[in-house]
């Protein structure tokens, strides 16, 4: 009882200390946190990237990270599987790069199409992360993907639908050999 | 209006670390899920959602305005960073965009919650204001 007075009189002559300590204490819980999830961090992202990946290119794996020494600058990394390829991607959105990962098989045809990353608008282009009906647009295409042609944009995110067509080009055109500096073409569709 | 206190700042530090511990957890232990960027409408979210509880637990409260902006800064930028959450962002770019953000969107949201209705009748008034700085904050990033 003695201890808890002296704590709220402690409190009360020095109003500043309250939001002190509420700060230090969220500091050390998050810094706890990291320190013990650190251990488990590398081998989640390794099953997910797994996970994703066997999804994108259904039969695909074992992947084995190949070095990318073409010219598009779109293209961050490529891992080939059995009949097909996942290739990552980073293009120019609205607000900031987009990750897009692509599954193309040998033959140049898209099997599946992921966004992993984003910073676009809420309710405008970060539904493209979500949006089936637009994603599903590219499945079977073959490096011939256009807005206003073969693929309808989403409404309110013209330049998130090019960039993400762009980046499905990119990787089915590194897949075919047709690999030229797609970041050269303005906006991809 | 009461005494000083800074109920404000110890409500952004719960919301801001709870958010920060959530983007950690996310990020760990579900690394397939796109957890959003530290940006402009993040940090003023992670503010305006303190500013209306307190609204809503506190009495109106007289601020000590430099404490309250010290440590209002402090807390946007630090803890972010204690969670891992920088990303490619600068420290100093967040602390500048913290500072800023924290400053004009409590300013505002004061200055508005001073003109709000009372009452039973006006109960959303606080969390509509809230809505409307945080869409208008979406706004302004979409015009940069």
């Amino acid at each position: 009882m003695k201890v808890g007075k002296k704590i709220k009189r402690f409190f009360k002559k020095r109003p500043l200390w309250k939001p002190l300590s509420a700060i230090v204490l969220a500091i050390l819980v998050l810094v706890t946190m990291q320190a013990v999830l650190q251990s488990v961090k590398a081998e989640m992202e390794q099953e997910a990237r797994e996970y994703l990946m066997s999804n994108l290119l259904l039969g695909g794996a074992p992947f084995r990270e190949e070095e990318y020494t073409g010219e598009d600058e779109l293209i961050t990394a490529v891992y080939r599987g059995t009949g097909g390829c996942v290739v990552e991607t980073l293009v120019d959105g609205y607000a900031a790069p987009i990750a897009v990962w692509v599954g193309v098989r040998n033959d140049g045809h898209v099997t599946g199409v992921t966004i992993r990353d984003m910073a676009e608008t809420y309710g405008l282009g970060r539904n493209a992360m979500f949006d089936v009906d637009f994603l599903v647009q590219f499945l079977r295409t073959e490096g011939d993907a256009a807005v206003g042609e073969n693929v309808d944009a989403i409404s309110g995110a013209t330049v998130t639908s090019k960039a993400v067509t762009k980046a499905v080009n990119a990787a089915v055109g590194f897949v075919t050999g047709a690999d030229v500096s797609s970041g050269a073409t303005e906006w991809g569709g | 209006m009461k005494k000083q206190t800074y109920l404000l700042n110890i409500l952004l530090a719960i919301f801001v670390g709870g958010i920060c511990l959530t983007m950690l957890l996310f990020d760990v232990l579900a690394p397939y899920v796109v957890v959003p960027h530290l940006s402009i409408p993040l940090l003023v979210l992670m503010t305006v959602v303190p500013l209306a509880v307190e609204n809503y637990v506190g009495a109106p409260q007289k601020r000590e305005w430099a404490g309250t902006l010290i440590m209002g800064t402090l807390t946007l930028t630090v803890l972010p960073i204690c969670a891992g959450q920088l990303g490619d962002v600068s420290i100093l770019r967040l602390f500048v965009c913290s500072a800023a953000v924290f400053c004009l969107t409590t300013v505002l949201y004061t200055s508005m919650s001073k003109r709000m209705a009372g009452g039973a009748k006006a109960k959303a008034a606080p969390a509509v204001n809230a809505l409307l700085l945080y869409l208008a904050a979406q706004f302004f990033q979409g015009i940069m």
